[in-house]
């Protein structure tokens, strides 16, 4: 439930971010995925960030880590005095996918390099649905920028959506950048009202979180 | 099934539209030498040193919108404005990409536009690529741009359908390059696969 595997059918979601300047309408949609390089073992890793739907049982709760994501990068920004008005991030909603579907990205013809893709729940930068995808290669396989192309491909075609927001720091913007979200091709997102049981798994999972870490996380919408 | 023939002259990616010039943009079906320059001496990259002559340009693609070079130019620029965008945000950016990564999406981009072909639209998921994509319904294009190769990924909602990689070496025939790229795209006997460089691999799909 809060450990071990995550479930294939959980929900994920994908923030997209972008700095206010990128209105351009040559920007193509599945521009909100960034891939990082890791080594671990010899062997080639790709990871992803995302957030875990256990962890925010609400679309308000989804939309408040994006605007939380936004926030952070612009304080780190002005913290280090690299802060420029234009390149000001701006969170513009969240794609729905499964970890089912990416997990089934290590069984697509096409990319043979790739030999496990797997999703798991990592606290990271005080945001507890924080959540990894990781893609491992296969030993001696090279990460190629090709690769790379084709995770995001795949990725792209499991996600529904977009849930389009506007955080409370960019009401005042003209022609929000969320105007601009295109449709996903797995169709919109479902994000219905929790249940009960949703609300119980989320204070519980909470709960036990806070006693094996001993920290406090953003959670609250 | 429709037919489009048109005038090119060598034509360059800019960043600021206050450098187009267009002396000569009547669009009159007669006219012979229909010129656009893009003209700025700090954005230009590259300029085709294949096509030092207007050429004429024939494309017949049922399923590809004719648009006006007009059209073409003002969709390289926004592209070449994206570009730059991409260049000038901050190195711990995500969406910041390496400046020779994108002095060669340029040169790319330059190519295509000499060839004709539509302005794609663009992202990156690091900063050591650019990818150009062009959608057919529910099919894509993907090229995937570095600072050694160049690679075509042809995909639909169910499967990757092809994956062909080129070495940047490639780009110095792109009259070859493209047009076989474009072959595996509309799924059109590949004729000339190989010959854009000898080195130019496809990786076999099971």
């Amino acid at each position: 439930m809060c450990f071990g595997p995550i479930p294939d059918r959980a929900n994920l979601f994908r923030h997209s971010v972008f700095p206010v300047s990128f209105r351009s309408r040559r920007f193509a949609a599945p521009n909100f995925f960034n891939l990082n390089e890791k080594v671990h073992d010899g062997q080639n890793i790709v990871v992803a960030s995302v957030a875990w739907q256990t962890y925010m049982p609400t679309s308000n709760y989804v939309h408040r880590y994006g605007c939380r994501l936004a926030d952070k990068r612009n304080k780190r920004k002005q913290e280090k005095g690299t802060y420029k008005e234009k390149d000001r991030q701006v969170y513009c909603g969240a794609y729905q996918l499964t970890a089912g579907a990416v997990r089934e990205i290590s069984t697509v013809t096409g990319l043979e390099e790739i030999e496990s893709a797997d999703v798991y729940h990592l606290i990271e930068d005080g945001e507890i649905a924080h959540t990894e995808l990781k893609f491992v290669f296969k030993t001696g396989a090279a990460i190629t920028e090709a690769a790379k192309t084709a995770i995001i491909d795949r990725l792209w075609h499991a996600c529904a959506g977009p849930m389009p927001f506007i955080c409370e720091q960019d009401t005042e913007m003209t022609n929000h950048p969320s105007e601009k979200l295109e449709d996903a091709p797995n169709g919109r997102s479902e994000n219905a009202e929790p249940k009960i049981s949703t609300w119980i798994k989320f204070y519980l999972c909470l709960w036990i979180n806070k006693l094996a870490h001993r920290e406090l996380w953003h959670f609250a919408p | 099934m429709s037919n489009i023939g048109v005038y090119l002259q060598p034509l360059a990616v800019s960043a600021s539209s206050a450098y187009i010039t267009s002396d000569t943009t009547e669009e009159s079906a007669n006219q012979t030498n229909q010129t656009y320059t893009v003209t700025s001496p700090s954005t230009i990259i590259s300029i085709s040193p294949n096509a030092p002559q207007p050429r004429l340009f024939r494309k017949s693609f049922s399923s590809l919108p004719i648009i006006t070079m007009a059209e073409l130019v003002l969709e390289y620029h926004e592209l070449g404005e994206a570009l730059s965008e991409m260049t000038t945000l901050d190195d711990d950016d995500e969406r910041w990409i390496d400046p020779p990564v994108a002095n060669i999406a340029r040169r790319v981009a330059s190519e295509l536009m000499n060839g004709g072909y539509p302005a794609p639209h663009i992202f990156n998921h690091g900063p050591k690529s650019v990818v150009f994509n062009w959608s057919r319904g529910a099919d894509n294009l993907y090229l995937t741009v570095s600072t050694d190769s160049i690679s075509a990924l042809i995909s639909s909602p169910q499967r990757i359908k092809r994956r062909i990689d080129y070495p940047l070496t490639a780009l110095a025939t792109p009259d070859r390059l493209f047009p076989s790229i474009q072959s595996a795209y509309w799924e059109r006997p590949i004729i000339v696969i190989k010959s854009a460089s000898s080195d130019a691999m496809e990786r076999p799909l099971a």
